[in-house]
């Protein structure tokens, strides 16, 4: 059996495991599909046995006294952890995690993982580095390297075949997870990535922009009820706080949510139910100034390392709260730059450690390639006007530059006037916040239903993998909705009937593109085949003759052929 | 699909018509790059059905979670009233045998029996009342889990309780 080396992700809340597979970074699924783990530890005393992950998180309330998590905190520290009536040391503790993590990754991929490249956070001191170095020999492991979680993030990026290169050697990283929130700031020297500065706040994540929810529920059941439930059961809180993050999650998508929920408790024999509407601009101004707290902590790595907002050449996102779109929104405005967030998140530190090993091992490492959007994607919208033209000329934006695809984003515009005939939707891509410095793919009218002014029209971009994008209008209470197909590659609106002729048209690029960056192709078939798919990208673009595209097109389905016959990748 | 085929001639009596070997050569290569195409089409075809396929799969199941969990809810907090009557608590039981039939049928199975040795797989402890040295049991469904076709999707939330072994006994 071949023997891998893997990266790990050893995190205080859940653990991850990634490895290289041809050259490219891939997190393994340990738990019915899920590669993240909790970092849960319990002992069970009827067999003896130590359980990890899932099942251990599952008894932690059932058997407190025999389960331990967040063992992280305790890295490097002269203590003692007693489970049930056996006491082990914190690397014994992480070392069960690791070698959970490991046993169930080699069953997955087939090889056996004998080395492994583990995360530590940039904070971490000798003390603690060695400790994790020891948790990492007691599972089995020869650890190649320990290395900074956010150096691990920016190694990810390295390798990602899209990314715009920048001139200055400063990268942040901003890393929100469920509990903490940790910032740094990394200085390239060469191959070499130092960290200048790092700050954060152990006690802020996204576990805080749900209970900002779950406080917004129980003042709504106050109001309808004139009972306060502040001092609720811990099954109310649990049943709130799972309703809470459901809500959060959608309102990352969508502009609005309803949430109905039947049964929550009783009041005076009566049920107290949830029925309600939540906008994305309430919750955001709920969780406000949690995110500015993530500011000040930015402000103070800057100033730790003595730079400017300016200096920061890539700002990355990492952990799962970044998906919260006022995060992405407040830091695109912070730093004038695009925002790197393509990479999961929650997987990021350890696909970056699986880089980091296959440095270490000289395994060759390819391109990721990510289907993301190149441009940040929106319509013209009043809030700004155009002192010359005196006519509209506000970029919003509803899809981010290097979103990953396939995505569906929707946001809530309101009509200007009392009955308002109809809204001029104008689609644009590009980076500006003005229209007139971006490039505009597609312009339809939308007609709307006699409504007061400031009525709510909700505008949806289903953005596919082949370039496509469905936008959906909708005059919101008025069962008016419009849909219109947009090829943002040809830039022009698409004829209903003409969509699925396009999407083959950019799924022969799609094709083309990902067999450029298979690593054994060789560099002259390479080369021909990106020619050929950018002349013939162009040529669509630019709505070339009808036979010239054909001719293009024969010429890169040939060379398409040819690649797979050559790659033995056919059928 | 849009590429136009070329139209081969006739031949007539005296064969003048008949189209030359470079002509044919370029039938040939339109017929190629349209089964070169088509070979696209049907990748991008399977690709789209498989995905849709599994997107309706995923939120069908979901549906019917949500309906599970909200009967569950629903019927709870009837439960709890002081004045319900037999018929009434008979009506919801013949109910939920029904919803679980209908449930099994489509490969989904509700976890929210009580009264039960506290299964780690299947449920996760958020709460202990009452310490002891026997095994935990469950006391309170506090949010419904689910397996799918064998596969523990979401175990469900419970409050469980350890009684002494002596008194269990």
């Amino acid at each position: 059996m071949k023997d891998i080396i893997c990266g790990i992700d050893l995190g205080t809340t859940n653990s991850s495991i990634a490895y290289l597979s041809e050259g490219k970074p891939a997190a393994i699924d340990i738990e019915e599909g899920s590669a993240v783990v909790p970092s849960i530890v319990s002992l069970d005393e009827v067999t003896g046995q130590i359980v990890v992950g899932r099942y251990a998180k599952n008894r932690l309330a059932a058997f407190p006294e025999h389960t331990i998590k967040s063992i992280k905190r305790l890295m490097g520290k002269e203590v003692k952890v007693h489970l049930g009536e056996r006491t082990f040391t914190p690397e014994e503790i992480s070392s069960f995690v690791l070698k959970y993590l490991v046993e169930r990754a080699a069953e997955k991929v087939g090889q056996a993982i004998r080395r492994a490249v583990i995360t530590v956070p940039a904070y971490f001191n000798d003390a603690q580095r060695r400790s994790t170095i020891r948790a990492g020999e007691l599972a089995g492991l020869e650890v190649s390297r320990i290395i900074n979680e956010p150096t691990a993030a920016s190694l990810v990026y390295d390798h990602v075949s899209f990314l715009d290169k920048t001139d200055s050697p400063y990268i942040l990283v901003y890393d929100l997870g469920g509990g903490t929130f940790d910032v740094s700031i990394l200085e390239v020297k060469g191959e070499i990535k130092e960290v200048l500065a790092s700050c954060g706040d152990t006690a802020l994540g996204g576990d805080d922009f749900d209970e900002r929810l779950v406080g917004f529920f129980l003042r709504h059941m106050k109001e309808r009820t004139g009972v306060d439930f502040s001092n609720a059961s811990r099954a109310l809180r649990v049943r709130l706080g799972e309703i809470a993050e459901k809500a959060k999650i959608s309102l990352s998508d969508v502009p609005y949510i309803r949430v109905t929920e039947v049964g929550l408790t009783n009041v005076s024999s009566e049920p107290v139910n949830l029925d309600l509407e939540i906008n994305r601009r309430d919750y955001e101004d709920m969780i406000r100034d949690l995110v500015q707290k993530t500011v000040e902590k930015v402000e103070e790595a800057l100033e730790e390392a003595n730079l400017n907002r300016e200096d920061v050449g890539n700002v990355i996102l990492v952990g799962g709260a970044t998906r919260t779109p006022l995060v992405l929104e407040t830091l695109s405005g912070m730093f004038e730059r695009p925002i790197y967030h393509s990479v999961d998140p929650d997987l990021c530190v350890a696909l970056g450690a699986s880089v980091q090993s296959g440095l270490i091992s000289g395994e060759p490492l390819g391109h990721i390639l990510l289907d993301v959007t190149a441009h940040s994607l929106g319509i013209k919208t009043a809030d700004e006007i155009d002192s010359e033209s005196m006519d509209a000329d506000y970029f919003s934006i509803i899809i981010r530059r290097n979103t990953k695809i396939p995505v569906r984003k929707g946001e809530v515009y309101y009509s200007m006037v009392d009955g308002q005939e109809s809204v001029d939707v104008e689609v644009f891509q590009g980076e500006n916040p003005s229209c007139k410095e971006n490039t505009r793919i597609g312009r339809f009218l939308f007609p709307l239903e006699p409504s007061p002014a400031r009525s709510p029209v909700v505008t949806e971009f289903a953005y596919d993998k082949e370039g496509i994008v469905h936008i959906t209008v909708d005059q919101k209470g008025y069962n008016n909705r419009k849909e219109v197909t947009l090829d943002v590659r040809k830039r022009k609106i698409i004829e209903p009937g003409g969509a699925q002729e396009q999407k083959i048209l950019n799924y022969i690029i799609e094709k083309s593109r990902r067999l450029i960056e298979e690593n054994s192709l060789p560099s002259d078939l390479r080369k021909e085949l990106e020619e050929l798919t950018n002349r013939y990208e162009g040529a669509i673009r630019e709505d070339e003759k009808e036979g010239l595209i054909d001719e293009y097109e024969n010429q890169l389905l040939e060379k398409i052929e040819e690649v797979e016959e050559r790659l033995g990748t056919v059928g | 699909m849009c590429s136009k085929f070329m139209r081969f001639f006739k031949k007539d009596k005296s064969g003048e018509n008949l189209p030359s070997t470079r002509e044919i050569m370029q039938e040939i290569d339109v017929i190629k790059k349209n089964f070169r195409k088509h070979g696209f089409f049907l990748d991008l075809f399977r690709k789209e059905v498989l995905e849709k396929f599994e997107e309706k799969r995923t939120k069908d199941v979901e549906h019917f979670f949500e309906l599970a969990e909200a009967f569950f809810y629903h019927n709870r907090l009837l439960r709890e009233l002081p004045n319900i009557s037999s018929s009434q608590q008979e009506a919801l039981a013949i109910v939920w045998h029904k919803l679980e039939a209908s449930l099994s049928s489509v490969g989904i199975e509700i976890i929210r029996r009580v009264d039960v040795d506290f299964d780690p797989r299947l449920y996760e402890a958020v709460e202990k009342v009452a310490e002891g040295d026997g095994r935990p049991v469950v006391k309170k469904i506090i949010q419904p889990g689910f397996v799918y076709e064998g596969r523990v999707v979401k175990p469900a939330k419970v409050i469980v309780e350890r009684e002494n072994f002596e008194s269990r006994e």
